[in-house]
């Protein structure tokens, strides 16, 4: 008896770490570009995206963990007004020169059943981390229609104060605190 | 009888007097906190993806008394921006905004729906790639005040719609592409004349 169990324990172990493979996807940056929205004079919305993002997305749906791992270009800002992405990439903003990249990095997926629904990690801008919870909408894994690889979307979104990093220029009333920032996301599976 | 059908005469043309002095306010569009947006569905809804039109011109007229107005909005179809520059060549082509036979797309509404002194909708008539079709926008956060920089009153607001493609027959990339519903968000800022 104690022996069988013993058996049948290792045997479960083995099994579930087994089939539990951990799938690992490479973010798709074309399809993949944060986007941000803030508060004008409070008078209109203005949004923004940036250009480039890279990364890679772990899923194992047994386990229901999972991590993230992302690095967007600072660089690659891009709002309403050439001029104003001057201003952004500057020090009273991004300071690209000295913080080029932008990372978020999360090792806690949320799950509703097979379904992630929110990602807790923590965001790096301007040399300050603070912790975010990205919600995730409408996560979908599939085979992509036209290229047939294995590949997940979703829409990731959450709101920030931006003066928790200590970006606090134009504060209050030229552009709001809170930056609502809309994520899409493709990552293709690795199927190596 | 007659004397009262006199004095609604007389008021009414009072009214039709008063009328040049119920201004009429007129507001030019910014077109750099007005630039258009809109999302599509990518791949049969695996994401949203987001674009813009850079550069637009227009008025809006507003006669808060009266409640009504008027909006006209020019949009330079060339201006798009959307995710990738590849794309934006393909959408500026003749499977998409053809640009080249039409350069511009216009929205025109004379049906301003108010909710007490706020405009919360706007009736109207999107005209692009040689198509007219009719657009309920939905407004929502209308504010009016002062710039506190520059002094000058303005009003804002965002404007959304969801449109089908299809109707201007812009059918290029459906079903599996790009979807047929676009959502459209307006941000608006328009100064006082």
């Amino acid at each position: 008896m104690t022996r069988h169990l013993a058996f049948a324990t290792v045997a479960f172990v083995i099994a579930t770490s087994a089939t539990a493979a951990e799938e690992t996807y490479k973010v798709d940056p074309v399809h993949s570009q944060p986007n941000f929205e803030v508060r004008h004079m409070g008078f209109s919305i203005q949004r923004g995206s940036f250009g480039k993002a890279t990364g890679t997305i772990k899923l194992d749906r047994a386990a229901k963990t999972g991590s993230v791992d992302i690095t967007i270009d600072a660089t690659s800002i891009k709002t309403i007004d050439p001029r104003l992405d001057k201003h952004v990439q500057s020090e009273d903003f991004f300071n690209v020169a000295k913080y080029p990249t932008i990372t978020f990095k999360s090792n806690k997926l949320i799950f509703d059943g097979d379904r992630v629904v929110a990602v807790e990690g923590e965001l790096t801008m301007i040399g300050v981390t603070k912790p975010v919870t990205l919600t995730v909408d409408n996560e979908t894994c599939g085979e992509h229609p036209i290229n047939k690889k294995p590949m997940c979307g979703a829409q990731a979104s959450a709101t920030v104060k931006r003066s928790d990093w200590g970006m606090k220029y134009g504060l209050p009333r030229a552009v709001g605190d809170d930056v609502r920032l809309v994520i899409p996301v493709e990552a293709y599976r690795d199927v190596g | 009888m007659s004397r009262c059908l006199a004095v609604v005469s007389l008021t009414l043309g009072l009214a039709v007097v008063a009328d040049p002095a119920v201004a009429e306010d007129v507001y030019n569009i910014d077109p750099i906190h007005s630039q258009p947006m809109y999302e599509i569905q990518h791949m049969k809804g695996i994401s949203v993806q987001h674009g813009s039109f850079a550069k637009l011109t227009g008025k809006v007229t507003l006669d808060r008394a009266a409640k009504k107005g008027t909006i006209d909005v020019t949009i330079d179809a060339s201006t798009i921006r959307s995710h990738d520059a590849r794309l934006d060549n393909i959408l500026k082509g003749e499977d998409y905004f053809n640009i080249a036979k039409y350069p511009t797309m216009t929205f025109k509404s004379s049906d301003l729906k108010f909710d007490g002194d706020n405009v919360v909708g706007a009736e109207g008539e999107l005209t692009m790639i040689g198509v007219t079709k009719p657009v309920t926008l939905k407004m929502t956060r209308f504010t009016c005040g002062e710039n506190p920089f520059n002094k000058k009153p303005v009003c804002g607001g965002e404007a959304t719609a969801t449109i089908k493609r299809s109707d201007w027959g812009m059918k290029a990339g459906l079903p599996v592409s790009s979807s047929d519903d676009v959502k459209l968000i307006l941000p608006i800022e328009a100064y006082k004349e």
